[in-house]
């Protein structure tokens, strides 16, 4: 009976075992390469607007041109909103803890509560609000309305998005139009609405823990 | 004699052999991943590559790695040796990166405002040739398939339509901006001064200029002129004496070259082929009744191409010369699509045009790419 191994079934181990750390190093550098496009978007996104925000002067206001990252959602929240603790859920009330004692801005994917895990934030000099707004037609059972929808959260779409950035001494707000949408099928739950301007541009991001608010401005 | 356990000579061989192997792939592997030296454009070029030989299914699991050119356009800041010169940034790029700046001297000497032209002029030619090089030539296919459902600007548009029988086409284009092209304000101050940028002619520049010093075919006969088909024709020059800069100036003061390609079945019939190539081209022309992913196929009298074949159509054409908002050139080349599943036809569009939402969002469904 054998004791041990032999040189060249050791010599063997050792190439094989080098070969798997090679293979792994550049399968991850591969997987890195291929899947993470998302989230450098996403941060190039977050970059691209707090640079431009800082670089704004106070009392200016301009519309910057990004490009949205699908599936992923814009939101702010001021110096003092609390932070979520371990068993609370992150919503417009309760920031993550990443912002910790700061006001920030941040862009989390498919939907605010994932902002501590999935979500690049950045510190924010002052207040900051965040506001969308789109028009839409509806209709329930009393008949179609024409209203406009606004929430506190921008969806991001996968396209060119004019973000309009107005800044002061003290607040910044940043504010985008999705325009007037008629969506495929209406009802009267505006985050639907919003969700199906969400699906009509292949977005998986949602509204959950953002302010919503409707304004009905016609009724037929 | 052998010893247990004793290599042999084959064993040592073969062993240094894999060894060297490892080495040189590992090599290979960091210099694609690692090198500094590997520009945005080669890696760019790379994922355009792994994602159209990779079957239509997993395209999607293959993004695209693409981060868009920023060119400055100013005018020399006149400082010396780094001390009192004046601010010739672009404001457009405030808070980005990786910005390449492009200084033209102006003078009341002519000749030296004809290089500067001639310069802008080439600065945005090679910025679309190389688009289209980067980007496979159009014979690449890049985008994922689209689901091909209806979308709600779709729905719009046949509300609008509705009792006209104006064959509404869903399309999703795709696009990659491959370059932002900025003017700073420094360079339109200087040209209220010297009057040079109304010279400026994109079109006529790419007609008659080669991307390659010495060779003879210009940036517009390697959009639209492939060797063995034969057709394709500028349906309008711009010979109007417009200022490129000045019509296609947005409140950004920018042009981009953006890529875009647009899929259609391999059993689509010619027509919808068709339709679906102009669609690219007029997009954002009719922006106003349109959207993204629908289009009315008509020409509206805009292209008058010779020769359109049913299998491959090149063109190049002013595409929005019933607008007052976009007159740049547009190469466009429809053909199947050399890379992927057999039969599967598209067509690919380099463009020029100004840097603003909806005239963007007008043409492009999806953006992919790091702007």
């Amino acid at each position: 009976m054998r004791k041990g191994m032999e040189t060249n079934e050791f010599l063997g181990f050792i190439i094989a075992v080098i070969g798997i750390v090679l293979l792994g190093f550049f399968g991850v550098k591969l997987y890195n390469f291929f899947v993470d496009a998302d989230m450098k978007n996403a941060q190039a996104f977050i970059d691209d607007l707090s640079g431009k925000i800082e670089t704004l002067g106070v009392e200016e206001k301009n519309t910057f041109l990004l490009r949205g990252v699908k599936g992923w959602v814009l939101v702010g929240w001021n110096k003092e909103v609390p932070i979520a603790k371990d068993n609370e859920l992150i919503g417009k009330d309760r920031k993550p803890q990443k912002c910790f004692d700061k006001a920030c801005l941040c862009l989390c994917e498919d939907k605010i509560s994932n902002c501590q895990d999935v979500g690049f934030c950045r510190e924010i000099d002052g207040n900051i609000s965040v506001l969308s707004k789109i028009q839409y037609v509806g209709g329930n059972e009393d008949g179609s309305f024409e209203a406009i929808l606004y929430s506190s959260c921008i969806v991001q779409i996968p396209q060119l998005m004019d973000l309009s950035v107005n800044k002061s001494a003290k607040n910044i707000s940043i504010y985008y139009d999705y325009g007037k949408q008629v969506p495929e099928w209406v009802n009267d739950i505006p985050n639907r609405v919003l969700d199906s301007l969400s699906n009509s541009q292949s977005n998986v991001g949602k509204l959950e823990g953002c302010f919503v608010s409707q304004e009905i401005i016609s009724r037929a | 004699m052998k010893r247990k356990g004793e290599l042999t000579s084959t064993q040592v061989i073969t062993i240094i052999l894999a060894i060297i192997g490892f080495v040189l792939v590992g090599l290979g592997l960091y210099t694609i991943f690692e090198d500094d030296s590997l520009t945005n454009r080669d890696l760019c070029r790379l994922s355009i590559l792994s994602r159209a030989t990779v079957p239509s299914a997993g395209q999607q699991f293959v993004p695209l790695n693409c981060q868009t050119e920023k060119v400055c356009i100013t005018v020399d800041d006149g400082a010396i040796l780094g001390f009192g010169g004046k601010d010739t940034s672009c404001k457009q790029f405030a808070g980005e990166k990786n910005i390449r700046t492009v200084e033209v001297k102006v003078s009341q000497n002519a000749l030296v405002n004809d290089k500067a032209v001639d310069t802008i002029q080439r600065e945005v030619a090679n910025a679309m040739y190389d688009c289209w090089i980067m980007t496979g030539q159009g014979k690449l296919d890049i985008f994922p398939p689209g689901d091909g459902t209806s979308t709600p600007a779709t729905e719009f548009l046949k509300q609008l339509t509705a009792g006209v029988d104006l064959n509404v086409v869903p399309v999703k284009p795709s696009c990659v901006v491959c370059s932002r092209v900025a003017f700073s304000d420094a360079l339109y101050e200087s040209d209220k001064e010297f009057k040079f940028l109304k010279y400026i002619d994109f079109n006529r520049f790419l007609e008659s200029q080669q991307p390659v010093p010495g060779t003879e075919k210009s940036y517009t006969s390697i959009f639209t002129g492939e060797e063995g088909t034969g057709y394709g024709s500028i349906a309008e020059s711009e010979s109007t004496g417009t200022k490129p800069i000045g019509y296609s100036v947005t409140s950004s003061n920018q042009i981009a070259v953006v890529f875009a390609q647009i899929k259609v079945s391999g059993e689509t019939e010619s027509s919808a082929f068709w339709n679906a190539m102009i669609t690219g081209g007029i997009a954002g022309g009719i922006a106003a009744i349109s959207s993204p992913g629908s289009v009315l196929p008509l020409p509206v009298g805009i292209l008058k191409v010779l020769g359109v074949g049913a299998v491959a159509t090149t063109l190049a054409y002013s595409a929005e010369a019933n607008t007052n908002a976009n007159h740049a050139l547009s190469a466009t080349t429809c053909k199947q699509f050399e890379s992927t599943m057999a039969g599967q036809k598209g067509c690919s569009l380099v463009r020029l045009m100004s840097w603003d939402a909806k005239n963007v969002n007008s043409l492009c469904y999806n953006i992919e790419g790091n702007l």
